[in-house]
């Protein structure tokens, strides 16, 4: 039959006035019939449920008179019995919003993090349609994978693949920006195709080219860039420098800034043809990886189906080279919006999140907000004999069990929105802690937004249904003759919910505990770690191989050692909070047996090794006593010496090896230092020096007066470099840095599991205080008879210590499992031992009884015989 | 003068309602608008502008006879009043005065 959606129907029926009903629904049947034969059914379905609510509106509906007289007023006494119960019981009322309302703001904040941690690079209108691909290399004896590829890969791609409708590439660039007689240390810059803005939607403000970035030597500056270079100047066609290129850039475009939510940062962007024209561009070779592809595919494009067109691509490009090599390539497609939170590769162009922490803050918001449902559950519950009679009554006078259930379900909601208005006031209040926990700019306005808007009501909803509906069941269920006969009711197998509850909540809260303990106690592992080398009081200069500071290298860390306070000075390619590069190395382990490998390389100097106080095992460091050094000489690290195969590292000293095309041999094995993250092991490494390609000092400080020196180095520095600014950074911050997500997780992990043993704690020290009412009299009798105060105190603790606990020990199985999936992700990781347990379970047995005894301690001041005598 | 002031849309449903004369009901008025202005509308828009206009005294209603395309429910069929008439002369009369006075230059400059 061709009628329209029942309920809606039903629903005009509903409000509708009688005398206008009939006309008003014949229209809508009419339109709808017409409708349906033009457009078929569904359209003609939503067109008319959207004109039965246009219709609901003040003039159509019946009259209030008509409304049931007695249901009004049903409402209004509803609503007055709930005011009225929450003002008698202020404790109560205010744990429960108080409890709700912390729980929601949490759930706030975690809800706009997570948000804008997804939200990474979704902002472009291609976003579903760019992948970048990344190559996974396989060597001789090793595997990478790396978040870059070749130079030529899109362009090749596009020729071979009709699917590819367009590519681009980025690429590092690190360097002195000078504008006029101003130097400014900015290596914020990438090197880009013209194709950028064809991909990403970061709209060009102003330019003079139609297609940007087509030259080369030209370059893009971001807003923000532009004004702190310029100041309020018109930008267009003016020039920049950049320190090691000779020609100046022209500024063709100014560009909107990087939104916050990519995966890739920069303050300016320099034409792809620059390198060509500087003849690095690289073209043809296939194991330089430098570069970051971006693909933008047609819509609804099934990958995989690329995906296995691309061996025969390898093969039809890179198989010779592949075999002369002995390397092989496999390329992946990665999904731009992906690329954030799913994607660790080595050489990331920039620090990505990780999606696991994503799902840890969303589950930690759940379990506060399950925790401060269950304190209204187990409140209302156990405060149903103070309704009890109240229940008895109405159904005397004829309630149903059905309008009782809406009764209590209205005011668990209307607590609800009591905790959500307050929580919109503490989340605005604590944001900008939040902010700068996190390091980012959210902001409220997403709360208000009207999906969000939707989800919060939701929200609201959820939670005042959850806490509120088996309170309601209960409650409804009294047995009226029961009730007001004896004015109480028995509810032996609610105070087991009510323990299984509690038990709940605090094991809930003695995971989120531990959970802190291990995060924080594996963070400070890693800060302590021993890294290999000495981290503290060690400056470092990044000068981007300066010309000017390359040749004056000698002179300047002269004048720097004068400085009574400097204890020693290095320059490296390298430091150890930056990484290294991976080199194709070949060495020989029987003579005349070539082999190849890819591995790290530092490019040090004569004094890199014992600034940071690195341990030769064997052999020697390099020696300015010999000069040949500096042409032939190679010290490599543990690792390396393993892998090429010295199981004594004895015999790898005068073995040949070349990195980066420099015949020279090995003179000396060093002990293992971290010169990557604590994430991965201690990879193989080798050290040559190559004066020319240096571009960090590093300045090791004899201990305190810190500030001091560094001005003074300052002076020095300004008095003989002009070309590079004197901008220090403390290397053990920097490599604190690397573990910005880690402290971060720790930081915010540690205040929400405080939140949740507080709301927690609320619920348990209403319940305590609601039992301790209870067993007023029971402890009287006991205290007539002689009992002591103490035993009172331990008969009162000991029913919430036990559940704490049997909280203890579910939790402990749970928190080691996730423990130890998160910790497996270190390579350096700390052991789970029982101390951790032990110190979570007391932290949780202490926050049990501190708020349980406050009552019992209340219980045993009373004067029984005022207890006693009413009855 | 309350009461006697009406709006575009007011103003249009009730010359429909009187272009329409004996067949004006809601549905009828929408597809004629539609057809001479191309104005697309939903029905209740109509429905509370009719009711306005009721209110106002410019239209009456009465219920017709039974329809089968409706699920036999009738239509309301609504007519000019008196008033309604007057409303409509008065404003016309007003428009073309105004209209008369626009300096033909106005027409040049443009």
């Amino acid at each position: 039959m061709d009628q329209p959606p029942k309920w809606a129907n039903r629903f005009l029926e509903w409000y509708c006035h009688p005398d206008l009903l009939e006309d008003l629904q014949g229209d809508l049947f009419e339109i709808y019939r017409n409708k349906r034969e033009k457009n078929g059914k569904r359209s003609a379905n939503v067109l008319f449920v959207w004109l039965v609510l246009r219709s609901f509106r003040w003039s159509t509906m019946k009259d209030s008179k008509s409304l049931e007289l007695t249901t009004l007023d049903m409402y209004r006494n509803y609503l007055k019995i709930t005011w009225r119960f929450l003002l008698r019981s202020k404790l109560y009322a205010s744990i429960n919003v108080t409890g709700l309302a912390v729980g929601m703001a949490v759930f706030m904040l975690i809800f706009l993090y997570v948000r804008d941690e997804i939200s990474y690079d979704t902002y472009h209108n291609e976003s579903d349609n760019i992948y970048r691909i990344v190559s996974n290399l396989t060597v001789p004896d090793g595997y990478f994978e790396f978040a870059s590829t070749p130079p030529h890969l899109g362009s090749r791609l596009k020729e071979d693949f009709p699917e590819v409708i367009d590519y681009t590439r980025l690429a590092n660039l690190g360097g002195v920006l000078k504008v006029g007689e101003k130097s400014f240390r900015d290596d914020r810059g990438i090197y880009s195709d013209p194709s950028f803005f064809n991909l990403f939607d970061i709209p060009i403000l102003q330019k003079n080219q139609d297609t940007p970035l087509s030259n080369p030597f030209t370059i893009v500056l971001t807003e923000s860039a532009a004004k702190k270079y310029f100041a309020d100047e018109d930008v267009l066609g003016k020039t920049i420098e950049i320190e090691g290129i000779e020609q100046p850039f022209s500024i063709v475009a100014v560009m909107e800034d990087v939104p916050a939510n990519s995966h890739f940062s920069f303050d300016y962007l320099i034409s792809m043809r620059t390198r060509e024209a500087l003849d690095f561009l690289r073209e043809g070779q296939w194991f330089y990886l430098d570069y970051y592809t971006y693909l933008l595919l047609p819509e609804n494009q099934r990958i995989q189906e690329l995906e296995t067109k691309l061996p025969d691509f390898i093969e039809k490009h890179i198989g010779d080279a592949q075999r002369d090599a002995g390397q092989t390539y496999e390329f992946k497609f990665q999904r731009l919006a992906d690329i954030y939170l799913r994607s660790s590769r080595d050489v990331e162009i920039g620090a990505n999140g990780n999606i696991q922490y994503v799902y840890i803050f969303s589950l930690i918001a759940i379990f506060i907000l399950v925790i401060a449902c269950v304190n209204f559950m187990n409140l209302s519950t156990a405060r149903a004999s103070k309704r009890a009679k109240e229940i008895g009554l109405r159904k005397v006078v004829g309630a149903v069990r059905k309008q009782l259930i809406s009764q209590f379900l209205m005011e668990s909601i209307l607590i609800s929105v009591l905790s959500f208005v307050l929580a919109i006031v503490v989340t605005m209040w604590v944001l900008p802690f939040f902010n700068q926990i996190v390091s980012k700019e959210l902001s409220m306005q997403i709360l208000f937004e009207t999906q969000t808007l939707v989800f919060w009501l939701a929200l609201i909803f959820v939670s005042g249904f959850l806490a509120g509906i088996y309170p309601a069941m209960v409650l409804s269920r009294f047995r009226p003759v029961r009730v007001l006969s004896s004015g109480s009711p028995t509810s032996s197998e609610n105070t087991l919910l009510r323990k299984g509850l509690v038990v709940f909540q605090l094991m809930i809260s003695t995971i989120l505990i531990m959970g802190t303990i291990v995060i924080n106690q594996q963070l400070k592992s890693m800060q302590n770690q021993n890294l290999g080398f000495d981290k503290d009081q060690i400056l470092t200069i990044n000068f981007a191989r300066n010309n000017e500071v390359l040749e004056k290298m000698d002179e300047l860390r002269s004048e720097f050692m004068k400085n009574a306070n400097v204890a020693n000075a290095a320059f490296s390619t390298f430091i150890p909070s930056t990484g290294a590069s991976n080199w194709y190395t070949t060495y020989e382990v029987t003579p005349g047996e070539k082999l190849n490998a890819s591995m790290y390389g530092y490019l040090v100097d004569y004094d890199f090794i014992d600034t940071y106080g690195l341990e030769v095992l064997v052999g020697r460091g390099f020696n300015k006593e010999i000069p040949m050094d500096v042409d032939d000489a190679y010290v490599i690290n543990e690792a390396a010496a393993l892998k090429i195969g010295f199981e004594n590292y004895e015999d790898a000293i005068g073995k040949p090896i070349n990195q980066i095309g420099k015949e020279g041999k090995i003179v000396g094995v060093i002990k293992n230092f971290n010169f990557k993250s604590l994430h991965n092991e201690v990879e193989p490494l080798v050290m040559q020096m190559a004066p020319p390609f240096l571009s960090f000092m590093s300045v090791r400080l004899n201990s305190g007066k810190a500030l001091e020196t560094i001005g003074e180095l300052e002076e020095t520095w300004n008095s003989m470099i002009s070309s590079v600014p004197f901008e220090v950074a403390f290397l053990d911050q920097d490599l604190n840095r690397r573990y910005a997500a880690e402290i971060r997780t720790g930081e915010v992990f540690t205040i929400f599991s405080g939140l949740a043993i507080f709301i927690a704690a609320l619920g348990l020290f209403a319940l305590s205080t609601l039992s301790a009412e209870q067993q007023r009299k029971n402890i009287s009798v006991r205290r007539v008879l002689g009992a002591s105060e103490r035993g009172i105190v331990y008969a009162f603790a000991v029913q919430f210590l036990k559940l704490a606990g049997v909280a203890l020990v579910v939790s402990i199985p749970i928190t080691y499992w996730l423990a130890e999936s998160w910790l497996n992700d270190f390579s350096y990781r700390i052991d789970l031992g029982a101390s951790i347990f032990l110190l979570g379970g007391f932290i949780t047995l202490l926050v049990t009884l501190l708020t349980v005894s406050f009552q019992s301690f209340r219980l045993t001041r009373l004067n029984p015989a005022y207890n006693l005598r009413s009855e | 003068m309350r009461g006697e002031h009406i709006g575009e849309l007011e103003e249009l449903v009730l010359l429909t309602v009187g272009s329409l004369y004996k067949e004006a009901y809601a549905v009828a008025i929408l597809d004629e608008i539609l057809g001479n202005t191309n104005r697309k509308m939903d029905v209740t828009a109509i429905h509370s502008v009719l009711r306005r206009l009721e209110k106002k005294g410019f239209v009456t209603s009465e219920m017709g006879g039974a329809t089968n395309e409706r699920g036999g429910r009738r239509k309301r069929f609504f007519s000019l009043t008196q008033a309604g008439r007057r409303v409509i002369e008065d404003t016309m009369e007003l428009r073309l005065a105004l209209y008369n006075k626009l300096p033909k230059l106005a027409f040049v400059a443009v």
